[in-house]
């Protein structure tokens, strides 16, 4: 146990320190129909953008841990198609209906820790002439290596409902559904990591969160404001509807839960903060959140609806995007405004990830 | 039909084909008592040649997928227009229109099986579907009516097989709220499934007894009686002639509102056996015609809508004149005691002397159609009394003072648009109706007498106090003397507080004034953001 921690404090350490060494950090953004773009936030200046073959709407981004290229989902949700972030080469390309007759939707992949494997959640249909048969999700595992015509080399069979998965530092595959499974890559059997729809929290309605934003690249830790009720309150007293943020730690993947306010706002995404005494949430409006207390410290009104919630690698910046072609840069400290990204051209963001990286 | 005709009929079928000259005095079909083995004939040609080479044809000539279900005209044509766009099917409009007409006449619905969905059949707009039965209503009818359900027949595996195509359409589907807290497929595919297809199954007593009843021809003369939402009522008459396969030519003679003469023509097609659907113009203003025929084929009723704003419109009743007498419509509907008011009684066949009880009348004018009086009520009684033209009896209601206002629709939608967009704006039409206490002086009891509608002034205001902190009433658009709603620009308004669209929550009061005496009466509006897809059946 001792040295269980002691040697999770060291990874910790390690992970935090080791890209502040000689580093410098880039967002990197998708926008519709075909754009990648990797900005430098700090100078608040869009550095490069690229452009995505056979694109609609890049949504899940997804960093090889070298920072050297960039998996993005797009086509409809239907291909992955790896980017080398120095030229905007296409280095990877796996289109998810690789069967015949089938269509496919992905709702989320990530990478292994050392770089080798991208995990797919597919749910394909099959199609016929005359009619559709919507088949059971599976997870497919893609070497990254395979090139432009990517086959999986695995496929398990995966639970309906998932829509986010998240590899921990152990390399352990983690998706959020209905629960939080645990995925072993190499057998593909599902375990409940931490019960949602059957959690068994006291006097908790069944919970409500549906995340797709991966905010963990400057913390180490995966949130999302969660909503529930608390039954043991009336129908009529605003205090019953309560938001909460869940949070899974990538090194330890330990769970937790707080709850920090009723449900005044829509919420659509959370960040921590590197040094995790505070959060920040945002859609319509952007709060800070004090994890310790816990409660909301400072709320403010944004200038039109923001999906994702990020963070500057010092703790220093907030930054919220998604949905139009702006990226908002607040104070973490009192959430005063300090800039802001306009992508060239003012394309439409959508529902596309923040990833921060440090090159 | 007797054995040795059963027969025999290949061998007609065979000629009537192959000449395909014999189509007027053609046998009808065994199965189809209202359409011709011809006709049949030709049906299965335009399926064969658009679809078969994706929906299989089996040995008994029915094709996979098509022959297992019934919809209405709307539900064909937009079956056809999904195989267009989601699978590349490509075929000519006359064949789309045919095949419409075919597949509504050989698998459509009865009269009875629309009845309680023609709201939305007839684009009526926001309305508030009533006794759905809310796990269908909270699994299947919360991205379109319910009635889009409801208004299709099928068993239980081709009601799984819409299932698996919304599956494969739209992976979403699982995870939007109302869905995602279940498992939408399992329970979609499973219990849904089983109950769909026990309350709307293939086969059904009223579609074979509406099959084996004579659809009538519709041509002929007829008097239409509507009130048009917003403006009032007119009256006229329709002359119809068949233009050949259940298609029709008409030409509108009408009084309006306004009491001017308006003359016009149209074009229609008779679905089903009664589903008529037409397009006429009238003083340059296009219009479209959603009725249903009753089952003796002697009247109509239904909608009429503008061709370019399907929210502005309104309702219809239409009487064959060789098949039926009597008293339509009395405009207006109630008669203010001690104020001498102009009455029409509009109807077929009308002949005799004219009464109100409790009321003096004097004859203007009297036609057969339509006749016109002034009539003075002295204030008892009060309510509905007798009004009669011969042998013809009608209600009218007596009152001394309008009591209270109602605005119609309660809850109404508007829907921003232009602004440089493609999308025009949806207005919301609101109305206002008088009433009296009744008897009892008590309001909203059994005994209070509806009116009609009065005339107010209108005016909006925040609904509530976030729409205040929004200023909704000033940014969300207007409303005309004639209760006409008409929302502002689509699009983000920088005026606004986030930058955000000229969305709103408003109330819209109407005010009635009766000499120093206001009564005001207030509908919720929401006034929201465009729809991206207008399907005829929503
Ligand atoms: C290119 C192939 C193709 C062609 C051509 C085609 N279909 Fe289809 N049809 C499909 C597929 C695939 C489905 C199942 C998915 C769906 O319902 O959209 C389907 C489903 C249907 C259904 C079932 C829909 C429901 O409500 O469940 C009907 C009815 C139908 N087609 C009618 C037609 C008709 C009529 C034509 C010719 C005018 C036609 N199709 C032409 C491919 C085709
Ligand atoms: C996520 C939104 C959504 C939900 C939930 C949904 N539908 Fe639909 N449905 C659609 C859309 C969109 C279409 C239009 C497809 C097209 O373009 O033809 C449609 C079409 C239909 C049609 C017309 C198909 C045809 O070709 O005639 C029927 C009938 C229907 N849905 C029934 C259902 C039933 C039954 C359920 C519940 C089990 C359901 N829908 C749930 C979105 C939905």
């Amino acid at each position: 146990m001792k040295i269980f921690f002691k040697l999770s404090f060291l990874f910790t350490l390690a992970f935090l320190a080791l890209p502040l060494a000689e580093a410098k950090e880039y967002m990197v953004v998708g926008a519709r129909p075909d754009k990648l773009f990797v900005i430098d936030i700090k100078a608040r200046k869009v550095e490069k953008t690229f452009t995505i073959p056979d694109s609609t709407g890049p949504q899940t981004i997804v960093i090889s841990p070298d920072g050297k290229t960039a998996y993005v989902g797009t086509n409809h949700l239907r291909s992955i198609v790896g980017i080398d972030l120095d030229n905007g080469a296409v280095t990877f390309r796996a289109d998810l209906d690789y069967k015949d007759d089938e269509r496919t939707w992905n709702y989320g992949f990530d990478i292994s820790p050392d770089g080798t494997e991208i995990y797919s959640y597919d749910i394909p249909t099959k199609v016929y002439l005359d009619r559709f048969e919507s088949l059971e999700p599976r997870l497919s595992v893609f070497k990254t290596d395979a090139g432009l015509e990517a086959k999986p080399i695995r496929e398990f069979p995966m639970p309906r409902r998932i829509h986010l998965l998240i590899t921990a530092k152990s390399g352990a595959l983690y998706a959020m559904g209905w629960d939080f499974y645990k995925i072993d890559v190499n057998t593909g059997k599902v375990d409940v990591a931490y019960p949602l729809r059957h959690w068994t929290h006291e006097n908790l309605s069944q919970p409500d969160a549906l995340a797709f934003w991966p905010s963990w690249d400057n913390n180490g830790i995966f949130s999302t404001p969660i909503s529930y009720a608390r039954t043991d309150m009336a129908e009529d007293n605003m205090e019953r509807y309560r938001t909460g943020l869940l949070s899974f730690d990538l090194m330890t993947e330990k769970f937790d839960l707080i709850d920090f306010q009723s449900a005044p706002e829509v919420l659509f995404s959370s960040v921590f903060h590197p040094d995790r005494k505070t959060a920040y949430a945002a859609y319509n409006t952007l709060i800070k959140i004090d994890l310790k207390k816990p409660q909301t410290l400072k709320r403010i009104d944004l200038d039109h609806t923001y999906y994702q919630t990020d963070i500057s690698q010092d703790g220093k910046e907030v930054y919220v995007g998604g949905t139009t072609c702006d990226i908002a840069i607040y104070s973490t400290k009192d959430l005063k405004r300090l800039g802001e990204v306009m992508l060239p051209n003012c394309p439409d963001m959508g529902a596309t990830v923040i990833r921060m990286i440090h090159k | 039909m007797t054995l040795k005709n059963a027969l025999f009929m290949p061998f007609i079928l065979f000629l009537c084909f192959y000449l395909s000259a014999c189509s007027q005095d053609d046998k009808k079909s065994m199965a189809e008592p209202n359409v011709t083995d011809t006709e049949i004939q030709a049906g299965r040609m335009l399926i064969s040649d658009n679809c078969s080479g994706c929906h299989m044809e089996m040995e008994d000539h029915t094709f996979s997928r098509i022959s297992q279900i019934r919809k209405t005209p709307e539900g064909w044509d937009m079956n056809i227009a999904r195989m267009m766009i989601f699978h590349g099917l490509e075929i000519s409009s006359e064949d789309r229109k045919a095949l419409v007409k075919f597949l509504s006449d050989t698998q459509g619905l009865a009269p009875s099986e629309t009845l309680a969905h023609r709201d939305v059949l007839e684009r009526k707009h926001n309305i508030i579907e009533q006794g759905t039965d809310p796990d269908l209503a909270s699994m299947c009818a919360r991205c379109h009516t319910y009635a889009r359900v409801a208004l299709q027949r099928r068993d239980k595996t081709e009601w799984q097989n819409l299932v698996h195509m919304h599956l494969g359409q739209w992976a979403s589907i699982e995870y939007q709220m109302l869905s995602r807290e279940r498992d939408w497929r399992a329970d979609a595919l499973g219990s849904v499934a089983e109950k769909l297809g026990q309350m709307y199954p293939l086969k059904t007593a009223a579609w074979d007894e509406w099959q084996n009843t004579e659809w009538k021809d519709m041509s002929g003369e007829w008097r239409i009686v509507g009130h048009e939402d917003g403006r009032g009522d007119f009256n006229g008459t329709m002359r119809i002639t068949t233009t050949g396969n259940d298609t029709y030519k008409v030409e509108y003679d009408l009084v309006s509102p306004e009491g001017t003469s308006v003359t016009g023509m149209g074009k229609s097609i008779v679905h089903s056996g009664y589903e008529w659907r037409g397009a006429s113009e009238l003083q340059g203003q296009k219009y479209r015609e959603i009725w249903a025929a009753s089952k003796d084929g002697n009247s109509m009723t239904g909608r009429f809508f503008q061709k370019d704003h399907s929210e502005r419109g309104g309702n219809i009743i239409a009487w064959r004149k060789s098949d039926t007498k009597g008293i339509m419509t009395i405009v207006p509907s109630s008669l203010k005691a001690g104020v001498e008011t102009e009455i029409t009684i509009n109807g077929v066949d009308l002949s005799g002397d004219v009464s109100i009880e409790g009321a003096k009348v004097t004859v203007k004018s009297a036609t057969a159609d339509r006749v016109t009086l002034t009539a003075t009520a002295d204030g008892t009684p009060e309510g509905q009394v007798k009004i009669t033209v011969g042998n013809d009896v009608s209600t009218l209601a007596l009152y001394t003072e309008v009591d209270y206002l109602k605005v119609t629709p309660e809850y109404g939608i508007s829907r921003v648009g232009g602004g440089g967009g493609v999308i025009p704006k949806v207005h919301a039409q609101f109305e206002a109706t008088g009433y009296s206490v009744g008897p009892d002086g008590v309001q909203g009891t059994q005994d209070d007498i509806n009116l009609g509608s009065v005339p107010v002034t209108w005016s909006v205001d925040n609904y509530n106090e976030a729409a205040a902190a929004m200023d909704d009433a000033k940014y969300a658009g207007e409303i005309t003397s004639s209760g006409t709603f008409i929302p502002a620009e689509a699009g983000p308004n920088k005026m606004r507080k986030y930058s955000t669209n000229n969305a709103g929550d408003l109330k819209v009061i109407a005010t009635y004034t009766d000499g120093d005496r206001n009564l005001t009466a207030e509908a919720h509006l929401i006034a929201t953001v465009q729809r991206w897809n207008n399907p005829p059946i929503m």
